[in-house]
């Protein structure tokens, strides 16, 4: 093991200090000169046609500025990857209760909000489509997207359509094996159907934008936003100016979840910006953000396993539906991704699975935490302990003997390697007292034990570059484009940076925030930050110090060097070294090539999945593992579900900062358990978000938290061979198998099995008084 | 129509000219410049605007500014002192108990004014005092955790 000065230290985050004393700035903090606020008047329908729009009251309200209407917007697609979402309402066609059609910028966000209430527009109600599988049928009563064929597709990810199906904007498929010989050769086949619903981030910092043109025309945009550099591509597509002209600035962020990974309140911002001449600024209201902020995509899973006597998996077949509701945005990713969460732990020798993006007419749906990981356990993890107690087992070895190995090939074609869930799975187990019997219920409890296991990946095939930019006094600067979301990556990567040069952290000097002076990154999303960073910090800070070394070398008379504090020094004679400082002149400039710039640019391995069969040798970068282990108290008269003990165990490869991890896996789990027990946007008959505020769509607070003494936080450390020092990332891995623990643990207290999430009172009391079990 | 009002903020005494029906939270934000109090609902349910009036938490979206004529009001700039943190502030940082920050001014606040009346709370009671505070990246353990050695430091 190699023995680091700085990885895998606790050291204090970097943004501690400014966090409590109230000076770290958000992105709602800055105020521009001349500065004007906008507000969106939505749609109050799901499904019709705009007629006309009538904005002549409310531009003659005094302090409005400018309004924009679908005639301003060009037509150009805001969506990633398929040409199907405009800035304001697409062809003057409304889609879901909330789609945008009209903003407003006035002198105040008041006199903005009364004037998108003067805006008259004349609608013509059509049909709308809200369930997935409505939609998903050959015989669907509506199509969301008629046009959908002709739709440009925008990027390099192939969209395939299915002919039959006029709702499905993305189908994927992954084929291993024989199922139907996989079934045959079963002993036991368990067949069930399984759902989750749509979640919101519930981000404190709601999403923020501010956007000016400068005096030679450029845009300069600050936003909340997860990806800096694609926001900076669609504002350049759509505002058709050349990507040179378009900077992104971004601050801190009050959380991401996947939520701000994509372009949400900028461009309207920008057009604003552009009309009225002036900067904007918009922020989305709590309400708009529970009802156009994004939501966890609702997936609809039939599952199908063989099994043998013994345990062995003989066959997995599935059937994924993912209503994405009316926009792709990422849902046609999502239906990718979630196939490598479904063949990432277990060896399945027959596997098939089918998964669809299907439009609704309901709101937009994106990433949130996981990416389709956690809504693929929720199924696999409950069929697990089904078939462990058709079969007399326990779940637990039940488990451990379908857990792939390391170099087997999984199903979708990959090597698996640095698979670390047996050792979380041993952990939690042994934690939680896995065998033993649960606490006693005293007067209408009941209790019960569950576990899950799960995987994250890390998306193949993305880029980061970063440089590094060497100071005389040693000072190492490192110029990034990842945003600092609570994540600790900021923290972390000084810490990588400070490990290459043997300097403390408080010697690193780290720049982001700000395209025109920060490199190209793909997106703080998909748990990929780390690794790839890593990658490239340690390219970067290769080719700075082979700059040093250059000019080190004629006055050491050695070539084998190093550095460490400052000094530069001979290998095999460490005494002779010198300082960097002496290689700057009195001015503060290098005595070669007047900077001392590094470069790193990393991509992570891919390889293209062949289309029938999803079979691929790299279809994700890397996978990290996860296990749970809980402990439920379920309440017989009134169906109330306490979580009384949580064991969690993530396998993340190497852990940079021990406390930064640990806060992302108790975070993680924590969202898991909102999921589990509470968290569901709920619509009424017309298609409109019910609970739209806090009070009314619950997430977890303190007070559902087991208490400390009661919950254990376990770092697993298997080596990913390409992650940085070993690291393969932890952000979304910690809620992907939680729901189903606990599922596994409400079963076991009160035999009853609920398959749609969430799993609240109202569903368990309604079980067990069907069943009689009560 | 704007009113004549004097605050005091932090120690310090602010004569303001204000609208009537201006919050608390936006009088801090848009005339003081205190931006570290967080705006994340308006409507009272998350806790991240949390101010000291008085020694009492309150939330800063749902108070008129006019209403706190008079009273002594903390917010999260005004609590380290000549340069000092306060235990709380040190024992948020020590224990990891910030993530993205949002939520902390309010938290770090709620959890000075509970402290102030609870001298040695149990971790159950913590987690009662900060329930009407969300925070939605760490899971509460570690802020909890900070609280309780922030009473131990407070409590000597």
């Amino acid at each position: 093991m190699e023995d680091f000065k700085v990885i895998g230290k606790s050291v204090v985050r970097l943004d501690a200090l400014e966090k409590v004393t109230g000076k770290a700035r958000y992105s709602a903090d800055f105020r521009v000169e001349g500065m004007l606020h906008a507000s969106v008047l939505r749609s109050p329908h799901a499904s019709a046609r705009i007629l006309g729009i009538d904005t002549s009251k409310a531009e003659r309200l005094p302090g409005v500025r400018a309004v924009l209407t679908p005639d301003d917007v060009p037509p150009v697609s805001i969506s990633p990857h398929l040409g199907d979402q405009y800035i304001l309402c697409l062809d003057n066609f409304v889609r879901c209760v909330g789609d945008p059609v009209a903003a407003v910028a006035a002198d105040t966000v008041e006199i903005a909000e009364d004037a998108v209430k003067l805006i008259k527009v004349e609608y013509e109600e059509l049909p709308a489509v809200f369930d997935g599988e409505e939609a998903f049928a050959k015989d669907q009563p509506v199509v969301v997207h008629p046009d959908l064929p002709s739709y440009k597709v925008l990027t390099g990810m192939p969209i395939r359509l299915d002919p039959e199906r006029a709702n499905v904007c993305q189908t994927y498929k992954v084929r291993s094996g024989d199922v139907e010989r996989g079934f045959k050769e079963a002993d036991l086949v368990v067949e069930n159907k399984y759902t989750t619903v749509r979640m919101q981030h519930c981000q404190l910092e709601p999403h923020v934008v501010v956007a000016w043109f400068e005096p030679d025309g450029n845009l300069t945009v600050m936003s909340s936003n997860q990806m800096v550099y694609d926001l900076k591509s669609v504002l350049s597509k759509v505002l058709k100016l050349s990507p040179s002209r378009v900077r992104v600035l971004s601050s801190y962020i009050g959380g991401g979840y996947g939520g701000k990974g994509g372009v949400r309140a900028e461009p309207i911002a920008a057009l604003l910006a552009r009309k009225a001449g002036k900067p904007v600024s918009l922020i989305f209201t709590r309400e708009e953000m529970f009802v156009f902020g994004g939501h966890r995509v609702p997936y609809s899973i039939d599952i199908k396993d063989g099994v043998k006597k013994d345990g062995t998996l003989t066959a997995r077949e599935m059937r994924v539906i993912l209503a994405i509701g009316l926009y792709s945005e990422k849902g046609v990713l999502i239906a990718r991704r979630a196939a490598a969460g479904a063949v990432g732990t277990y060896r399945v020798p027959n596997f098939k699975l089918d998964s669809y993006s299907v439009y609704t007419n309901l709101p937009m749906t994106g990433a949130l935490r996981g990416f389709g990981c956690p809504e693929i356990q929720w199924p696999i993890e409950q069929q697990m302990d089904i078939i462990a107690e058709k079969l007399g087992m326990d779940p637990l070895e039940l488990r451990i003997k379908n857990i792939l190995n390391e170099g087997e090939k999984d199903a979708s074609g990959m090597v698996t390697r640095s698979i670390g869930v047996r050792e979380c799975l041993d952990k939690v187990s042994s934690w939680i007292g896995w065998g033993e019997k649960p606490v006693r219920p005293v007067g209408p409890w009941k209790t019960g034990k569950g576990i899950a296991i799960g995987n994250k990946s890390v998306i193949a095939g993305s880029t980061t570059v970063v440089i590094v930019k060497v100071w005389p006094d040693g000072v190492i600067e490192l110029r990034y484009s990842a945003v600092e979301l609570g994540q600790g990556i900021k923290t972390t990567l000084a810490q990588i940076t400070a490990e290459q040069f043997g300097i403390p952290v408080e010697q690193v000097r780290m720049v982001s925030g700000d395209t025109d002076i920060c490199p190209f990154d793909f997106g703080t999303v998909a748990s990929r930050s780390l690794v790839h960073y890593g990658n490239a910090i340690v390219i970067a800070c290769d080719d700075a110090k082979q700059q040093l070394y250059k000019m080190a070398a004629p006055k050491l008379g050695a070539w084998d060097l190093d550095t460490r504090e400052g000094r530069i020094f001979v290998k095999e004679a460490p005494e002779k070294s010198l300082k960097i400082t002496e290689l700057f002149t009195p001015m503060g400039v290098p005595l070669e090539g007047g900077e001392v710039l590094g470069k790193g640019a990393f991509t992570g391995s891919s390889a293209r999945e062949d289309p029938e069969t999803g079979q691929s040798e790299r279809s994700v970068f890397s996978y990290s593992h996860i296990a749970n282990a809980v402990e439920v108290g379920v309440n017989t008269e009134t169906g109330e579900i306490k979580l009384l003990r949580s064991g969690i165990a993530c396998d993340v490869g190497k852990a940079i900062n021990p406390l930064i991890v640990e806060g992302q896996i108790e975070g993680g789990d924590s969202m898991g358990v909102g999921s589990a027990l509470y968290e569901e946007i709920v619509f009424n008959s017309s298609g409109g978000v019910v609970n739209s505020k806090f009070t009314d769509y619950r997430i977890p607070m303190a007070t559902d938290m087991p208490l400390i003494s009661n919950s254990k936080t376990i770092i697993v450390e298997v080596a990913e061979p390409e992650g940085p020092f070993g690291a393969k990332g932890v952000g979304e891995l910690s809620l992907v198998s939680t729901a189903p623990a606990i599922a596994n643990a409400v079963y076991n207290a009160v035999g009853i099995r609920v398959k749609d999430l969430p799993i609240t009172k109202e569903k368990v009391l309604t079980a067990m008084r069907k069943s009689g079990k009560v | 129509m704007k009113i004549p009002i004097m605050l005091k903020v932090n120690g310090e005494i602010y004569d303001l000219e204000i609208n009537p029906w201006k919050t608390l939270l936006e009088v801090l934000r848009e005339d003081l410049n205190l931006t570290g109090t967080k705006r994340g609902c308006d409507t009272g349910d998350c806790g991240t605007c949390t101010v000291i009036m008085d020694g009492k938490s309150i939330l800063s979206c749902l108070l008129l500014a006019m209403e706190a004529r008079g009273k002594d009001i903390t917010t999260i700039e005004g609590l380290a002192r000549e340069g000092r943190l306060d235990p709380v502030q040190e024992t948020f940082i020590s224990h990891g108990a910030i993530q993205c920050g949002f939520c902390t001014p309010g938290m770090i606040l709620t959890a000075k004014a509970f402290l102030a009346e609870n001298r040695k709370p149990t971790r159950e009671e913590i987690k009662f005092g900060i329930s009407g505070n969300i925070c939605r990246c760490t899971g509460y353990a570690k802020i909890i955790e900070a609280i309780e050695a922030a009473a131990g430091v407070e409590s000597k």
